[in-house]
């Protein structure tokens, strides 16, 4: 009998914990940034290592920033395990396996909780890929 | 099969020098499979320290953070590793009082891999502000998924064997 109720509490917290899966899968769905299709105009940015800024305005069909990006940078680096990762921006080498800086994203000025190929892109918004180290 | 704390045997010194291997071992592992996006032996291994350590098993957590923080930096990440990994000791330590399942540590890691990020928005909601933090999580929600699946799997497969092992050659 004891052993019953036991099972049946262990079963009843694999459900749980199934249901908050579902749950947090809900929320990602409902509230993760996403791209929007179509011609957008945005702004892209770079600060290199002196400080000096590029600036380039565009319009672009591109969901994700790497394309966009692409239209108007040259983008070096790889696929990793986290997605696509910067090492370098026309020419400009911010590599974190081989020192301690890195290409930050910035959208709209707040700190881009994406990777340069998840980062969604919506209309009017401005990314910025600074560098910075640590 | 079901498993309870035990108290170890041997001396202090004994018990030290496998503290000092066990924190060695929980280094090394997370070096190993860093590569790996969410999958990760720390979770498991430090509710196995707890079942075997019980209180002392919070010095190697904080040996732990101390090796992650002299390797990769002290960011904001370090701040919520001073918290984090001892909120799982302090779960497992208060479960381990009681005899538990694999299958229960099991649901403990996947629990805690799936909270991992909810866990870490304090930092983030104190140093972007709530909307920062919120945006945050939910971007990381897929990787808290993975954690938690990982999480699941390595300990239903690892723990009972890793735990009979220490028990029958080093307890």
């Amino acid at each position: 009998m004891k052993q019953s109720i036991q099972k049946r509490r262990l079963w009843l917290t694999v459900g749980a914990l199934v249901l908050l899966v579902a749950l947090f899968l809900g929320i990602w769905w409902r509230y993760a940034e996403k791209s929007t299709v179509g011609s957008k105009s945005i702004v892209i940015t770079v600060t290199y290592a002196d400080k000096t800024e590029e600036s380039y305005k565009l319009k672009t069909d591109a969901e994700y920033l790497k394309e966009a990006a692409q239209a108007v940078l040259t983008l070096d680096g790889e696929d990793t395990q986290y997605g696509y990762t910067v090492y370098s921006i026309n020419g400009a080498e911010a590599n974190f396996n081989d020192g301690n800086a890195y290409w930050a994203i910035y959208v709209n000025g707040e700190y881009g909780n994406y990777g340069v190929d998840t980062q969604p892109v919506t209309d009017g918004d401005t990314y910025a890929f600074v560098y910075e180290t640590y | 099969m079901r498993l309870c704390m035990r108290p170890i045997s041997g001396g202090p010194l004994r018990q030290l020098i496998q503290m000092a291997v066990c924190t060695a071992l929980i280094f090394g592992v997370q070096v190993a499979f860093s590569a790996l996006p969410n999958i990760e032996l720390v979770t498991l291994l430090f509710l196995l320290y707890t079942h075997w350590f019980g209180k002392r098993a919070l010095l190697i957590v904080y040996a732990f953070v101390g090796l992650e923080i002299l390797l990769y930096g002290a960011h904001l990440w370090a701040i919520t590793y001073l918290y984090i990994w001892s909120l799982l000791w302090l779960v497992a330590f208060c479960f381990s009082l009681k005899q538990r399942s694999t299958i229960f540590w099991a649901i403990v890691g996947g629990g805690y891999g799936l909270l991992f990020g909810l866990l870490c928005t304090p930092v983030y909601f104190v140093t972007s502000g709530p909307q920062a933090a919120f945006a945050w999580w939910v971007a990381g929600i897929p990787f808290d998924i993975v954690h938690c699946c990982g999480n699941v799997l390595t300990i239903l497969v690892l723990y009972q064997p890793l735990d009979q092992l220490y028990q029958k050659h080093f307890a």
